[in-house]
């Protein structure tokens, strides 16, 4: 790496990396702030007139995504929240070598002594840093969030046995009671969730950079990469949706993207977050479990970045156009 | 000896097109070198296989006795390039390219890339993003010759640029060679290689086919008179190199060495009407690309 490498590229992406952590921080706390405004017991009435079959898109229990911590935590699912770090990693990962080379850029770069590697890695580390900053700025703008939000919750009287648990009197009349927020949910529960969001930014800073290396032109280079954020969508809806397509979802990266699973492991589910691979009643391995996902994200960004790498130190750079 | 820009059968394929084919040229250390040919000829591609931006198909290229590809930093301590038609990020001003590149360097010189663009009349405040072309070749000027780096590869240095700048870029160049630097100075304007180069390569679709030191090429004079009286006894001088007889008594001569040797006998052939003007580098280029127009076949 390369001090003055290192500060260019923190330059020519920090525009994008404010306009991408503003409107995370923005939509995050606006998305935890409407959670307060709806009881959640009353959300729960609607999500039980929907057909059992939508269970199916949900990797956790509908019971526990109608909860304020199920539903806050569905933020991370938020095409918002999934496109701006995608985002990220798409806009920089591009500009790593087929963007300089396309400027015309990369020619006076390369005549300097430093090495391949260097130009390869500045730009890269600094993306790879933003991804983590960005996922960051998720959590701290749902701690906020969590902060600054009352809830409605709908109460019904009850007593105290002596020694043990108050037990609700639900034949009883009940009311609304406000709450705050931060009494209901710990803004550290999330952080399952933001360590799947690390790896996915991870992922696309890396798989976007390995086309970059591979590529001359950066427009092309980008509509590879968006062409395939569709896909893979696509892919892990119909995989979902249809069990005779559930092979699909071995062809996407967002199967691997389950933040709310994993932060429902931790609010008390029976496996442990250290799982590589969840075991059915069986024993036969059916899924990655969620150290499983994110290490097969990370190893896969390593992979690509060491050979996106490897390509760039030996190819031919032509002359600009 | 050691050259400082050396290629040993050095050879470019494309698929099945060659665009440099066994090319061995040796520049020693202090002199400047020009590189011609029309465009295609391959001297981008010698100078980008020089760069270390392009792996040699065959042959092996050295900058000051460093392998361009097995010691590709080292060899780019030793030079520094000026790319045709430079390119800058476009998010930095002038002053933060200069910045930029003299970091990027153990040599680099910031005070002395401020004090080039200076010269070249370069406002360095402006945003790269809205600089014209010829300010952009200026800042690339100003980054190439801003540090100390022994040798200077330099491809089309003067495009775009105004009379006056032009100018004061083949100063530079006189300048880098006045304190021993080698320069490799690529160009399509001929008067200027002829103004400071040493010695010229020619290259024509892949291939070297000639060298000419410069030196040879100053006393190369062409003589048009009128000759009422005739040539008698100047085709007998060996440096009459050629004489052509055109319409009526009009002549053409071209004579190679020190003029100061042939005034005496020209002015016994009792010639009028007389000028001389200096051949140069144009009839050589010719010799190896002729204008289309002049081409039999053309």
């Amino acid at each position: 790496m390369n001090r003055a490498l290192i500060r260019k590229s923190i330059r020519e992406g920090l525009v994008v990396f404010l306009a991408c952590a503003a409107g995370l921080f923005s939509f995050c706390i606006f998305r935890v702030w409407i959670v307060g405004r709806f009881d959640s017991a009353r959300f729960k009435q609607i999500i039980d007139l929907l057909p059992r079959d939508w269970d199916r898109f949900a990797s956790v229990e509908f019971s526990w995504l109608v909860s304020y911590l199920g539903r806050v935590v569905m933020t991370f699912d938020e095409p918002m929240v999934l496109m701006l770090v995608a985002l990220w990693g798409i806009v920089r990962g591009s500009d790593v070598v087929s963007g300089e080379l396309g400027r015309g850029t990369m020619e006076m770069l390369l005549a300097q002594p430093v090495t391949r590697r260097a130009v390869f890695w500045s730009p890269v580390i600094v993306s790879l840093i933003g991804a983590v900053l960005l996922a960051l700025v998720i959590w701290i703008a749902m701690w906020i969030g969590v902060q600054i939000t009352s809830i409605k919750e709908t109460v019904y009287p009850s007593f105290q046995i002596p020694f043990g648990p108050k037990v609700p009197m639900t034949f009883m009349e009940p009311r609304e009671e406000i709450v705050r927020m931060k009494d209901v949910i710990d803004p550290l529960i999330f952080w399952p969730g933001i360590i799947n969001t690390i790896s996915i930014g991870v992922f696309f800073v890396a798989f976007t950079s390995w086309l970059s290396a591979l590529d001359r032109y950066r427009w092309r280079t980008l509509g590879i990469v968006v062409g395939m954020f569709f896909a893979m969508g696509m892919l892990k809806v119909g995989g979902l949706a249809v069990d005779s397509l559930r092979w699909m979802l071995y062809l996407t990266v967002f199967s691997l993207y389950e933040p709310d699973l994993h932060i429902r492991i931790l609010d008390g589910g029976t496996e442990s977050l250290w799982s590589v691979v969840r075991w059915n009643s069986k024993f036969e391995m059916y899924e990655l479990g969620a150290l499983g996902s994110n290490l097969l994200l990370l190893l896969l960004a390593a992979a690509f970045l060491i050979h996106a790498s490897r390509v760039f130190e030996r190819r031919d750079l032509e002359a600009p156009v | 000896m050691q050259f400082a820009i050396e290629t040993q059968q050095l050879t470019k394929r494309f698929g099945a097109f060659c665009a440099l084919d066994r090319c061995t040229l040796a520049v020693p250390a202090g002199k400047v070198w020009g590189l011609l040919g029309p465009n295609g000829a391959g001297k981008s591609t010698l100078i980008r296989l020089l760069m270390g931006f392009l792996t040699p198909s065959d042959g092996e290229a050295f900058l000051g006795g460093k392998h361009v590809i097995r010691e590709r930093v080292a060899a780019h301590h030793e030079v520094s390039y000026l790319p045709s038609s430079p390119k800058f990020f476009r998010s930095m001003s002038g002053r933060g390219v200069l910045k930029f590149f003299s970091r990027m360097r153990p040599d680099g010189d910031f005070e002395q890339a401020l004090k080039l663009t200076r010269r070249l009349d370069l406002d360095t405040s402006r945003w790269v993003a809205f600089m014209s072309t010829g300010m952009r070749q200026k800042l690339a000027i100003a980054v190439a010759f801003s540090n100390r780096a022994p040798i200077l590869i330099l491809d089309e240095p003067t495009e775009n640029l105004d009379p006056n700048i032009r100018r004061e870029v083949v100063a530079l160049v006189r300048e880098a060679q006045g304190e021993g630097r080698t320069v490799l100075f690529s160009s399509h304007v001929l008067s200027e290689v002829e103004e400071v180069a040493d010695q010229v390569a020619i290259l024509r679709a892949g291939e070297l086919v000639h060298q000419q030191p410069l030196h040879d090429l100053r006393f190369c004079h062409r003589i048009v008179a009128r000759a009422p009286s005739g040539l008698q006894g100047l085709s007998e001088n060996p440096q009459f190199v050629k004489i052509n007889q055109g319409p009526g008594d009009a002549v053409s001569i071209e004579v190679e060495g020190d003029l100061a040797n042939v005034l005496p006998i020209l002015s016994a052939a009792q010639l009028s009407d007389v000028y001389i003007e200096a051949t140069g580098l144009q009839t050589v280029y010719d010799r190896f690309h002729q204008p289309l127009t002049h081409r039999e076949d053309g």
